[in-house]
């Protein structure tokens, strides 16, 4: 039977959009060796106290960060080119969005304006479940943490579930697709209605695999983004109870409620870590 | 030898290689059905340009299917001489014929004894059925 997983949490600071897909580039390299001292940064004492815990067990170690951006920025999937935001249906009535910056992501799926929205990154490495032999995603990885989220919503009183439904994209239809992944809709997307009975996708997750690991990265939308007001987030859509309502910098703290349904899941997919080293990269600079 | 599924070699990763005794030392390379179906629906793929070297295991190209990337390897080290031209705008091809129709690149093999190391078409049905 595989050794339980320990886990790595990192709570980051906002960071500018290359830096940010760098670090998580970056932990899907070295997660399956385990060799992430430098997440310690120029903290000396950081970096041993990080080694010491990452040598003491053989386990397979789970990388899990969150994080913001320092100024709004488009990420684009993979596969998607800068030029399509000036011609797809969804942004080329936008021409403003054209002057913000933009960097590409190593996962799939479309483009992503992170401004009001949390983003949270998962690392596994190969071996944890049936990643080992798959081709392509994880639904179980996708499902897991969509379906802790969605749970998390309705509990909080939103009318929200997986959307179990699809515009799906295909070969022949690309040239349609819209550029926005929160267009976009695939079962595992969460989506929540607003007080008018319209639904709204609210988090959205892409996959990248290689040889020693799979990354997911994920996208929750709080607010809408004065840059692109058409898409709301969830304090947009009316309907939440008291705490909530107070957006980013208000009395509910939607990273810390977050992070809870986000490691609350994983831990129902793969069992509860054996171990969790947390660490709050804020104010630290990573050597990347 | 025809390029049939039983007689192809194949990768633990999904991709299979077709290299007949012909003294060409071509190989004909692709990814399984089993691949096509795990990958479900496959909106890009990307592929190396014809003259490149590559090494046996070494990622050839990428495929993105429902939000995800995913890596194609090489069974075979070797030069790159032929890509499938449009293949990457016609990728229901690979649903309907992986094999023949769904081949992605040839390689000019640099060391045939590759081929020795990788897992024949029992092999690959035994692992799929360890994993189903």
């Amino acid at each position: 039977m595989m050794a339980k997983p320990r886990m790595v949490v990192l709570e980051d600071t906002p960071r500018l959009g290359p830096e940010n897909m760098a670090i998580d580039e970056r932990l899907l390299q070295d997660v399956a060796t385990g060799d992430l001292a430098w997440l310690g940064g120029q903290d000396h004492a950081q970096c041993d106290r990080l080694r010491s815990w990452l040598s003491v067990s053989d386990s397979p170690l789970i990388a899990v960060r969150f994080y913001t951006w320092s100024e709004p920025t488009f990420s684009l999937g993979h596969f998607q080119r800068i030029e399509q935001l000036g011609q797809a249906e969804d942004t080329r009535e936008h021409p403003s969005l054209g002057a913000l910056p933009w960097v590409q992501r190593k996962t799939g799926g479309g483009a992503i304006l992170h401004d009001r929205e949390l983003t949270y990154s998962i690392v596994v490495p190969i071996g944890i479940e049936s990643l080992s032999f798959s081709k392509g995603h994880s639904e179980i990885l996708y499902r897991a943490v969509h379906h802790g989220v969605a749970e998390g919503l309705r509990a909080l009183g939103l009318d929200a579930k997986l959307s179990e439904s699809c515009n799906c994209l295909s070969n022949a239809s690309k040239a349609s697709d819209p550029f926005l992944c929160f267009h976009r809709r695939t079962p595992v997307d969460v989506i929540a209605w607003d007080e008018h009975g319209a639904d709204h996708k609210v988090l959205g997750s892409a996959q990248r695999r290689v040889k020693t690991g799979l990354l997911q990265h994920g996208s929750f939308l709080i607010e809408k983004s004065r840059a692109y007001p058409g898409l709301l987030g969830l304090e947009d859509l009316g309907g939440l109870p008291a705490p909530s309502g107070g957006g980013f910098g208000g009395k509910f703290d939607w990273g810390d409620w977050f992070q809870d349904r986000v490691l609350l899941a994983i831990a129902g997919l793969l069992g509860r870590p054996e171990d969790v080293f947390r660490l709050n990269l804020r104010e630290r600079s990573v050597r990347i | 030898m025809t390029l049939q599924p039983e007689n192809l070699k194949y990768l633990p990763s999904h991709e299979w290689v077709y290299a007949p005794q012909d003294g060409s030392g071509i190989a004909t390379i692709g990814i399984s059905a089993f691949a096509v179906a795990e990958l479900n629906d496959l909106v890009y793929m990307a592929l190396p340009k014809v003259g490149q070297q590559i090494e046996a295991g070494q990622e050839f190209g990428e495929v993105e299917s429902v939000k995800a990337v995913s890596p194609m390897y090489s069974p075979v080290g070797g030069q790159i001489v032929e890509i499938h031209d449009g293949i990457v705008d016609r990728l229901e091809t690979l649903n309907s014929d992986p094999y023949v129709q769904g081949w992605l690149i040839k390689v000019k093999i640099s060391d045939p004894s590759q081929l020795d190391g990788l897992l024949d078409y029992a092999a690959y049905q035994k692992l799929l059925a360890q994993n189903g």
